[in-house]
């Protein structure tokens, strides 16, 4: 077998092999264009690979593309509240959107006036936390804000909730009418969460 | 390193491999040299090299530069195996430094080739399964097509634009952003 006679070309690169190039190219910009070249780049491109260099993203719409700073504008970013993986995040009239800037997709997430308490179980509880838990329980009737929000899928968003200084989780289903929030309300400044696999 | 046809001839047969490339040309190298690559490294294990490693999706011109790098790369680590246990470890790492250069100007050097030759040559590394010469060429093209548009990219490597026009306006429309 021989390929002298039918020279190969660059768009016949296996796309196993795009892969490896994909991977030394840390600026998602540049595998947006590598995937633009043709039809089976842009198969290429769609594969599962690492993640790239994240994005720098400013409040006035302009995005910086890292490692090397090639700057975009993304109007439709201007004002947004926070962020999580390709998601921003934004507040409006007291509800809370998704917004991917790429790909332009836009999810709204439920009133936070919506919700179902969801009792967890006792035994969830570490013991040592057990006496700091405060009595107050929540009521339906509680003004709650997004401290922290976490996009794990388009199907699942996760959030820290502050109801006054205390916080509690909520989960919800993108485009659902509820949130279900955690009826264990904690007290505590120092508090993060963040999605791990999946 | 042995070399072919000099003392016990069944000694150096050993240590020899013959490579066979696609138009039949016949390559000696020493087994250090051709164990670079797993694929022949497993060959060998398996006890598969008599008569020779035909390796039909290698030309000869292609397989004589993967050679010329498995050469190098594998004296350099002779090299460096050798001196990690007879230099005091200040001079150990001078002469570390010097082999990392040397070795960089060769592969600087190695990769001063036309396009069609990097493709073979990345169709080769990953056949032969050379993980050093695969990284490189592949950091050869990513390093190429940084910061550049599709058009250019398509003119540097000689692409026809497949897409269809529908394709290529979805494309356009949801990554409008790369290319302003």
């Amino acid at each position: 077998m021989t390929h002298a006679e039918k020279p190969q070309s660059w768009s016949d690169l296996p796309t196993e092999l795009a892969g490896l190039v994909l991977c030394r190219l840390p600026a998602y910009s540049d595998r947006v264009r590598f995937g633009a070249v043709c039809r089976h780049w842009s198969f290429s491109a769609k594969q599962h690979l690492p993640p790239p260099v994240p994005c720098l993203a400013f409040p006035d719409g302009t995005f910086f593309s890292l490692p090397h700073s090639e700057s975009f504008q993304f109007p439709d970013s201007v004002g947004y509240h926070s962020s999580s993986g390709e998601w921003l995040v934004f507040l409006c009239d007291g509800t809370y959107s998704l917004k991917n800037p790429f790909s332009k997709v836009t999810l709204t997430l439920p009133k936070l006036s919506c919700f179902c308490p969801i009792e967890e179980p006792e035994e969830i509880v570490p013991v040592t936390l057990k006496e700091e838990i405060p009595q107050e329980s929540l009521d339906m009737g509680a003004e709650m804000s997004v401290y922290k929000l976490v996009v794990c899928s388009s199907l699942l968003a996760a959030a820290i909730v502050n109801l006054g200084p205390l916080y509690t989780i909520a989960l919800c289903r993108p485009g659902a009418d509820s949130w279900l929030v955690s009826t264990l309300l904690r007290r505590g400044q120092h508090i993060d969460m963040m999605f791990c696999g999946g | 390193m042995a070399s072919a046809g000099s003392g016990d001839e069944k000694a150096a047969a050993a240590a020899m491999i013959t490579l066979i490339s696609s138009d039949n040309e016949k390559f000696e190298v020493t087994e250090a040299t051709a164990t670079l690559s797993q694929t022949i490294r497993h060959m060998i294990e398996d006890g598969c090299t008599d008569g020779g490693v035909p390796l039909p999706n290698v030309t000869s011109k292609i397989l004589a530069r993967v050679i010329e790098y498995c050469k190098k790369h594998a004296t350099a680590a002779a090299g460096e195996e050798g001196s990690s246990s007879s230099f005091s470890d200040a001079a150990f790492l001078e002469v570390d430094r010097a082999f990392l250069e040397e070795l960089e100007e060769f592969d600087d050097a190695f990769l001063e080739v036309d396009r069609a030759t990097l493709f073979d040559l990345i169709l080769a590394a990953n056949y032969l399964d050379i993980k050093g010469l695969l990284n490189l060429t592949c950091q050869k093209v990513a390093d190429s097509v940084k910061g550049k548009t599709p058009e250019q990219i398509r003119e540097m490597y000689n692409i026809v634009n497949d897409l269809t026009p529908e394709e290529e306006a979805e494309i356009r429309r949801e990554t409008q952003w790369a290319f302003e």
